[in-house]
């Protein structure tokens, strides 16, 4: 049997220690402060939205025999990833979602080694739709589009990484 | 939530000035946005680091309040850098508070980041709110850190259930807060690996 050394430490860390101090702030002003300062970086994350936006249209437009090849599809994916991120940070729920959804489909199309411009086409021009600025869509128009995006996905059987995929399905990139 | 408890809870002051942060992540909007709450917080502007490698060279003559990572970072993965910290000898390096960033929340990818000794692994992107209550929770949650051959970071459980069997094996159900113990001096207790991996098991 293996002696295996094992010790337990109850440590106070400097956060905690300064965390306890006297003064500071609320939870209500704290959180009215940050979201203003985040706010202020709207005009940023926009020109981000629509820099990112124009470099997916560019990769999908020059796809050749309509297929992109697994380099495209992984430069696509960061691409897309950023637009989520806009997206989230700055509650444009619709723009997120089809993002989202564009991820989900490259990501499975790198997954199974599938080369199909399609389904991205249509989920970058459902997006082109979505952009602020953009198309001044209706509620039910939106929900249409979205539900046709599903539709793409299920026609793939892909999974939704924002709802956690089956381990064998993970992207490799984090390295131990 | 109760309505007393959300008042209660919006009235209550935390004070964060003078906290330092380093932020390690290589996306420019994502840093600008975190910094951005982190300072409307009253912290301290962070430090921002863009590589593992950078992170390291800066933490052999820094301390730090907190540490945020990126899951992914340009020249390692986040676990091997919170590896690197958690076996510091420098005391308090080795136990400042680590936050891990990802988009990639797959169970897996979470369980290499909690099993390198992460205190909290948050899902891009933050909100002020998610960001706020994230911190408030490691500055006023006091966990246990384990240390043994593979694996050192915070207590990885959370569930405080009672034993299956009624008997309390575990070695914190008889260890007092404040203390720092070796268990194999303390009782002569001899762990086999096995046993000890289903102890730290989540």
């Amino acid at each position: 049997m293996t002696r295996v050394s094992k010790m337990i430490h109850f440590p106070k860390t400097r956060l905690a220690e300064l965390a306890e101090r006297h003064g500071g702030m609320t939870r209500s002003h704290a959180l009215e402060e940050a979201t203003k300062g985040v706010q202020g970086m709207l005009d940023v994350g926009l020109d981000m939205i629509r820099q990112a936006m124009a470099a997916i249209e560019a990769t999908i437009y020059s796809a050749k025999q309509g297929r992109l090849d697994h380099a495209a599809m992984q430069g696509l994916l960061r691409q897309a990833d950023q637009i989520v991120t806009m997206a989230a940070t700055f509650a444009y729920a619709t723009l997120e979602e089809a993002s989202k959804s564009l991820c989900d489909v490259a990501d499975g199309l790198v997954a199974r080694g599938m080369t199909d411009a399609a389904p991205i086409i249509v989920h970058v021009q459902a997006m082109r739709l979505m952009i602020p600025g953009s198309a001044n869509l209706a509620e039910g128009e939106v929900a249409l589009i979205l539900a046709e995006l599903a539709r793409v996905r299920d026609h793939y059987r892909f999974v939704r990484l924002s709802s956690g995929a089956p381990a064998d399905l993970e992207p490799s990139e984090i390295v131990t | 939530m109760g309505e007393r408890r959300r008042r209660n809870m919006s009235r209550a002051k935390i004070n964060l000035g003078g906290v330092t942060t380093l932020l390690v992540d290589g996306d420019t909007f994502m840093r600008g946005s975190i910094a951005q709450m982190l300072r409307r917080f009253g912290m301290n502007t962070p430090t921002i680091c863009e590589s593992g490698a950078a992170t390291m060279a800066h933490l052999e003559h820094h301390y730090v309040e907190l540490c945020m990572f990126e899951a992914i970072l340009p020249d390692m993965g986040c676990a091997e850098l919170i590896r690197w910290i958690r076996r510091q000898t420098k005391s308090p390096l080795r136990f400042v508070p680590i936050v891990v960033l990802t988009s990639y929340t797959l169970h897996r990818n979470l369980a290499i980041i909690r099993d390198a000794g992460a205190n909290l692994i948050i899902k891009r992107p933050v909100s002020p709110q998610l960001l706020l209550d994230s911190i408030t929770w490691l500055a006023k949650t006091s966990r246990s850190f384990i240390e043994t051959a593979k694996y050192v970071g915070p207590d990885r459980r959370f569930r405080t259930l009672e034993p299956l069997d009624g008997k309390h094996k575990r070695e914190t159900d008889v260890t007092k807060i404040g203390d720092t113990v070796s268990l194999d001096d303390r009782n002569e207790q001899t762990f086999s690996e096995p046993s000890l991996n289903r102890a730290l098991a989540v």
